[in-house]
């Protein structure tokens, strides 16, 4: 895939920092308690109500296995099939990512995170939307 | 890109008048009284499967609800709620987990409950759970 300037919402899960396009993400909302949904696996944290719709919570740094840090701040994302949100314990605001989008791995969840990328302060990997919400939606 | 705390803008969703509200473990979990035909009795020496598994804790004498179809879910407490409450739509996220197990989602007692389908349920913990 070339190289890519779009801009994108930054924000750092737990010790890691992640990009996801403008486009995708509605806002940064902050979570009441959560309703844990039973059978779930550890990255979905739980669920809660949002504007009359229940909203899945997901750490994406429980996810990838790196170190998780509590908030009760998250990237709300509206996509075609439904919305999601991913913890984010701190916001950088919208910037242009370069970088070259591939596959940060041959599976799992790292398939739908691209890059070697970056913005102008951080590293960070690029969510591909669609194709997290695929993988979790098969119970990620 | 504002930031929000939600809570009041709520759409119209349905109702449901007649839930059991359970706890098992640190989680809850709502049944429709109509698809509950027994509160009986759970303990160790049942067949039937716990809902504290689905939250990663070990089953506990408490009480089991049964299905018309025979099917049973141990809990720790149940309580009758009698009062309508609206359902919320269960997220496409979620909508394959538990066996498509989960009916939405409900308000009740100020909280967000998962409402379950007792028997299906059932099912996907005996099909899941590990030895008890």
């Amino acid at each position: 895939m070339s190289e890519q300037r779009q801009s994108h919402l930054v924000f750092a899960c737990g010790q890691s920092w992640f990009a996801i396009p403008a486009d995708a993400a509605s806002e940064v909302v902050s979570f009441p308690e959560l309703t844990r949904v039973p059978g779930a696996p550890a990255h979905l944290l739980g669920v809660f109500a949002h504007r009359g719709e229940v909203i899945p919570v997901v750490d994406l740094a429980v996810l990838v296995g790196t170190q998780a840090e509590s908030t009760q701040r998250a990237v709300l994302l509206r996509l075609p099939r439904g919305s999601l949100a991913i913890t984010a314990n701190k916001v950088a605001g919208v910037s242009q990512v370069q970088g070259k989008l591939e596959p940060l791995g041959g599976s799992g969840v790292r398939m739908h995170l691209r890059g070697p990328a970056r913005t102008a302060r951080s590293e960070v990997a690029v969510i591909d939307p669609e194709g997290l919400f695929d993988f979790l939606s098969q119970g990620g | 890109m504002p930031e929000a705390q939600d809570l009041s803008r709520e759409r119209p969703s349905a109702m449901v008048a007649g839930l059991l509200l359970c706890r098992a473990a640190d989680g809850r979990l709502a049944f429709r009284a109509r698809d509950v035909v027994s509160v009986e009795a759970w303990s160790a020496s049942a067949r039937s499967p716990h809902a504290r598994l689905a939250f990663g804790f070990s089953p506990q004498p408490g009480r089991a609800l049964v299905s018309a179809e025979g099917d049973a879910v141990g809990v720790d407490e149940v309580a009758v709620f009698a009062e309508p409450s609206p359902v919320l739509a269960t997220p496409a996220l979620l909508e394959r987990a538990l066996g498509k197990s989960i009916a939405g989602f409900v308000f009740a007692r100020d909280r967000l409950w998962p409402l379950l389908r007792l028997s299906e349920f059932s099912r996907f913990l005996a099909t899941h759970e590990g030895p008890r």
